[in-house]
């Protein structure tokens, strides 16, 4: 056991010790974080120039009130309700030439709008006004040169079916006002479920935060996801330079290989968990600082630290494998693809699970070893309603898994890492694991 | 006699390639035993094996009296063959490491001892990426006796050694084993091999070929052997009565000569041809017994290249 830990220890400060470990450490937030405020940032950024836009209004009626709708709209919906700075463009509507549409107008309008002089030309045809009897009604065509994520097609198609709505009620003789004021919108509100106070009496829980309810989970299994990775990861590298530096062989002549590989995983255990400790310190910071604390689950942070010690065992007996089979990098990036499989595939259900995660395939899914970790604690954070055995058998579905994946990664790096020469097939790698 | 190790009947193939085959061999305590044998005959595989890293498929090996398991290996300090240490580390805490690992637990001391000694006291705080090949090698012998091992093993330590080096590593060994370390060593110097070793064994084709002090193995192949020096260092002597092979060692001649081959004839017929400068009857060499064994005449001919 002492020998164990003389190499735990020297495999913990290896790891942390290290200038790659220290920045990607702080880098990595910086990244995600940095990489979400930019996309926001770019998301706001919006070309202010005014948008003109020619209408072809074939009914004669409609042009003034959509340009109504758009007087009021540069009025009122274009500025920052905080700040007051316009953030979106203004909307001019023009009306274009008289009479039946030709081809020729068309091309000609379509010139100018590659010229840059208007941003679109919409046409309205005479019938938009008829009301069908199959409720099929007529269609207007709007041109630009891109209209998908377009916003101007989107207020057009509103304001223009706002008109058309009040001059089909006034037909019908139906106040448009009274009809506006029959259409309020009744809002559904999330609400958490009931639970007992601590005097015993029934309390509501407050409003719940939709975007938190999902994002919050996500945000705790992302955490589990780089802890893996930035402490399973370094196994490959320092395996690969024991193997091809032949320190191995020293290390071999004084304990086992099992004492070895022990004592690297409790090294690499350490080092995950005083990422944890970082990063889950920094987390509760930035909750305490903007005041979400109560939303941060903290039932699961024991479960926490119980799945990710597992799942840094799992994939980092893994990569220890893989750095005892391969001679240089580009070698491990071909045994690493189907490993970086197993690690992301929680990230392709992730969504399905946190919608529902008391549902059956979030369980199911999370009985599934290589994602049993990361999607466990998903759900955990996502729903206080998860049966508690459902957790516990996970860990001991991990447990087996893990206990399994230590073996066989053991049998192949007691072998590969005295080994020389090419790299090994995958019937070569079973038959090591089977006869050790 | 105690031994230090005792293979008995020792096999060990890797897949088609028998590379230890059926091999005993005692080594007394106290003791500097030389392995010799050319490139891939087994000597690295029986180091391996004595040591646990690699365990033989079938008979028996006893290191310091454990016949199983890694007991022995704190006792037992190793140089490999191919150096492995830790780039990144610092010289100190490597050698501190490796010391613990050999179960030491206050060994600052003697680490600093041995830095003095090898001239590298200055480099202990510093990585290992930054020495030299020499002086990396120099820390690696280190590691390896610094936990005052009964038993030391050392696979080729001087390969890449300067002169200087070579010396303070000798001596080195000379104290290890003056204090009673049974030193074992592979070497490809012959010379070093002559001078050093208490006893040589030679492994050819995982089977051993000689086992025995020098002297013991020289007489094995009797004096055999004429070193002749003449005025003319251009003539031939192979055709000389009695001459089996003539080794040109430039600034002298080996002969090797048959059983039955009177060298008094040969020194007569040599005087009649030229200035004989030297003449010396003598026993084989080491490096001359280690080609006899291993060197192209020795091989089947199907396996001697074509010149």
């Amino acid at each position: 056991m002492r020998k164990i830990m003389i190499i735990a220890n020297r495999e913990y400060w290896a790891m942390v010790a290290t200038k790659a470990f220290l920045i990607t450490l702080v880098m990595m937030p910086i990244l995600m974080g940095g990489g979400m405020f930019v996309q926001q940032k770019l998301l706001q950024r919006v070309n202010l120039d005014e948008k003109r836009i020619v209408v072809l209004d074939r009914t004669g009626l409609l042009l003034k009130e959509l340009s109504e709708a758009a007087e009021s709209r540069n009025r009122k919906a274009i500025f920052d309700p905080v700040s007051g700075a316009q953030i979106k463009p203004r909307y001019r509507l023009e009306q274009g030439p008289d009479g039946p549409v030709t081809d020729k107008e068309r091309l000609e309008l379509s010139a100018r709008i590659r010229r840059g002089e208007i941003h679109a030309f919409v046409e309205i045809p005479q019938d938009v006004l008829a009301v069908s009897a199959a409720g099929s009604g007529s269609k207007a065509n709007f041109y630009a040169q891109s209209t998908v994520f377009s916003d101007e097609k989107g207020w057009l198609q509103q304001a223009l079916n706002d008109a058309v709505r009040r001059h089909r009620l006034r037909q019908a003789k139906i106040d448009p006002v009274a009809v506006d004021r029959a259409s309020t919108w009744v809002a559904v509100e999330d609400r958490g479920l009931f639970e007992t106070s601590k005097s015993g009496q029934p309390q509501r829980a407050g409003p719940k935060s939709e975007p938190l309810t999902i994002l919050l989970p996500f945000g705790i299994m992302v955490l589990m996801f780089m802890v893996v990775l930035l402490a399973a990861q370094p196994m490959i590298e320092t395996v690969m330079e024991e193997r091809s530096l032949r320190i191995a062989e020293v290390l071999l002549g004084s304990v086992s290989p099992s004492q070895l590989m022990a004592g690297k995983l409790l090294g690499c255990v350490a080092g995950s968990l005083t990422i944890v400790v970082v990063y889950g310190l920094g987390a509760l910071g930035l909750a305490a600082y903007y005041e979400v604390l109560n939303l941060v689950p903290l039932a699961v942070v024991p479960w926490f630290l119980v799945y990710q010690v597992l799942a840094v065992l799992l994939y980092g007996s893994i990569f220890m494998a893989v750095g005892a089979c391969v001679n240089d990098r580009k070698e491990a990036q071909s045994m690493l693809i189907p490993v970086m499989l197993l690690i992301v595939f929680p990230m392709f259900v992730w969504l399905s699970v946190v919608q529902q995660p008391t549902g059956s395939f979030a369980m199911w899914m999370s009985f599934v070893p290589p994602a049993t970790a990361l999607l466990m604690v998903l759900r955990l954070a996502a729903s206080p309603d998860i049966p508690l055995w459902q957790p516990a058998v996970g860990v001991l579905i991990l447990l087996a898994a893990t206990g399994l994946c230590v073996f066989a990664a053991g049998r192949i790096f007691r072998i590969a890492i005295l080994a020389q020469g090419q790299l090994p097939k995958l019937k070569q790698l079973l038959r090591w694991v089977v006869t050790g | 006699m105690n031994h230090a190790i005792e293979l008995e009947a020792v096999t060990k193939r890797f897949g088609d390639c028998l590379a230890v085959d059926h091999l005993d061999l005692m080594v007394p305590e106290g003791t500097i035993y030389g392995f010799i044998g050319p490139n891939g005959s087994g000597k690295t595989t029986t180091l391996r094996m004595i040591l646990r890293i690699l365990y033989p498929d079938s008979g028996r090996v006893t290191v310091l009296g454990c016949d199983r398991g890694t007991a022995a290996n704190d006792r037992v300090g190793y140089l490999p063959e191919e150096r492995g240490l830790y780039r990144k580390m610092r010289v100190r805490d490597l050698l501190r490491f490796f010391a613990q690992l050999k179960g030491m637990r206050r060994c600052g001391r003697e680490i600093d001892d041995w830095l003095e000694r090898f001239d590298l006291a200055r480099w202990a705080s510093e990585k290992v990426e930054t020495l030299s090949k020499g002086m990396a090698q120099k820390v690696q012998f280190i590691a390896a006796i610094v936990a005052k091992p009964r038993l030391l093993v050392l696979d080729e330590p001087f390969t890449g050694l300067d002169p200087v080096n070579m010396d303070v590593l000798r001596e080195a060994m000379r104290s290890a084993h003056q204090g009673g370390t049974t030193v074992i060593f592979s070497t490809h110097d012959m010379d070093m091999a002559e001078r050093l070793c208490d006893t040589i064994f030679m492994i050819y084709r995982g089977q051993k070929v000689l086992d025995g002090t020098l002297a013991a193995i020289q007489a094995q192949f009797g004096e055999d052997t004429i070193r002749v020096r003449t005025a003319d260092a251009d003539s031939s002597l192979a055709d000389l009565p009695g001459v089996i092979h003539v080794n040109d060692q430039r600034h002298y001649k080996e002969l090797r000569i048959g059983r039955d081959a009177d060298p008094r004839a040969i020194l007569q017929e040599l005087l009649n041809r030229t200035m004989v400068e030297h003449f010396e009857l003598a026993r084989p060499s080491l490096h001359d017994i280690f080609v006899r064994i291993a060197g192209p005449e020795a091989r089947p001919a199907e396996e001697v290249p074509h010149a």
